[in-house]
């Protein structure tokens, strides 16, 4: 066979063959840049190397298989940690499923919907929408510059508390929260990565936020009256 | 001046469930001149709201500080298996959806 004669059939293939080798070569550039953001999120939240791993790997390969939908509306790594998020939110639900746990937030579904709070933090308020049971005055003193180790301690508290509060928070729910509050992601860049309207998200941080305040509330106190 | 004073009244008149809707939607994106003037005015006199603002924001100046927990990058064997799940299979394609 000649490869001179235009075999249209050929040059299909072969334009295929060649996007998809551009495709790797993206996703392999992508690695290099944004391979560690995306581990770091997944270990922090599974805190498992093997999940990680699994998630990094399910993230860049539909990374590579919708390749040709990223058209650049963001930047990759906001599209990458978006793929990623779901990614960890599928294995955490997945993980729990058959687990009796109780998250402090409802599903995503609901946690959507209006401006309702999740039960724990919605019972704070009484009819017409004022405060039942108010905030509590906290230990923590606000962060200002130098701390010392009474400081240092009692932020470490605050920090552990809340990280066993976000993974209380519902899958989906909780990477919203990695995304925006931890990793300090622009508003729009979340809402492009989790493909969110802004009141959608807004809804759900609001939701979040209040069910945290609660959560942590109620851990630090509990910690210390069994300190007493 | 009338989108002023109907954003100040519009938010100085909700009930304190709505405020906190409106507090946090303040850590993600500026609340109007009007909004936060009707936000001001109520944290003015309504102690609970006060501690809720603080509390929210004292709990993302912590979240904030969790992104420096030092976390290793991916280790250079789990780099490798996964430059090579993405170069295998010329066999398996990606689908052109």
């Amino acid at each position: 066979m000649s490869n001179l004669s235009p075999d249209p059939q050929n040059d299909r293939v072969t334009s295929e063959v060649q996007s998809l080798d551009a495709a790797r070569i993206d996703v392999a550039r992508w690695i290099e840049s944004h391979g560690d953001a995306v581990w770091r999120f997944a270990l922090a939240r599974t805190r498992s190397r093997e999940a990680a791993e699994e998630i990094v790997q399910e993230t860049f390969l539909a990374a590579l298989v919708a390749h040709r939908r990223f058209v650049g509306a963001s930047s990759p790594q906001t599209w990458l940690l978006g793929i990623a998020a779901h990614k960890i939110s599928e294995f955490i639900r997945r993980a729990r499923r058959g687990r009796r746990e109780h998250p402090i937030e409802s599903d995503i579904a609901s946690a959507d919907g209006g401006e309702d709070l999740p039960d724990s933090a919605e019972s704070a308020f009484g009819p017409g929408g004022k405060w039942r049971t108010g905030p509590k005055p906290w230990k923590f003193s606000t962060l200002n510059g130098a701390m010392g180790a009474h400081e240092r301690a009692e932020h470490d508290e605050l920090r552990r508390a809340l990280v066993d509060c976000i993974d209380r928070l519902a899958p989906g729910v909780a990477e919203t929260v990695w995304l925006r509050d931890i990793l300090g992601m622009p508003s729009d860049e979340v809402c492009k990565a989790l493909n969110l309207t802004a009141t959608n998200l807004w809804t759900r941080l609001h939701r979040a936020r209040s069910a945290l305040r609660l959560c942590v509330e109620r851990a630090t106190q509990e910690q210390r009256s069994e300190a007493k | 001046m009338v989108k002023l004073i109907r954003d100040f009244l519009t938010v100085a008149t909700k009930p304190c469930r709505a405020q906190t809707a409106i507090i946090n939607r303040d850590l993600d994106s500026p609340l109007s001149r009007g909004e936060a003037l009707g936000l001001g005015f109520h944290l003015t006199y309504c102690r609970n709201c006060r501690r809720f603002r603080q509390q929210v924001m004292r709990l993302r100046d912590a979240a904030r500080s969790l992104e420096k927990i030092e976390l290793d990058s991916m280790p250079s064997d789990v780099r490798l298996r996964l430059l090579g799940r993405v170069n295998a299979g010329s066999d398996n394609p990606p689908s052109n959806s």
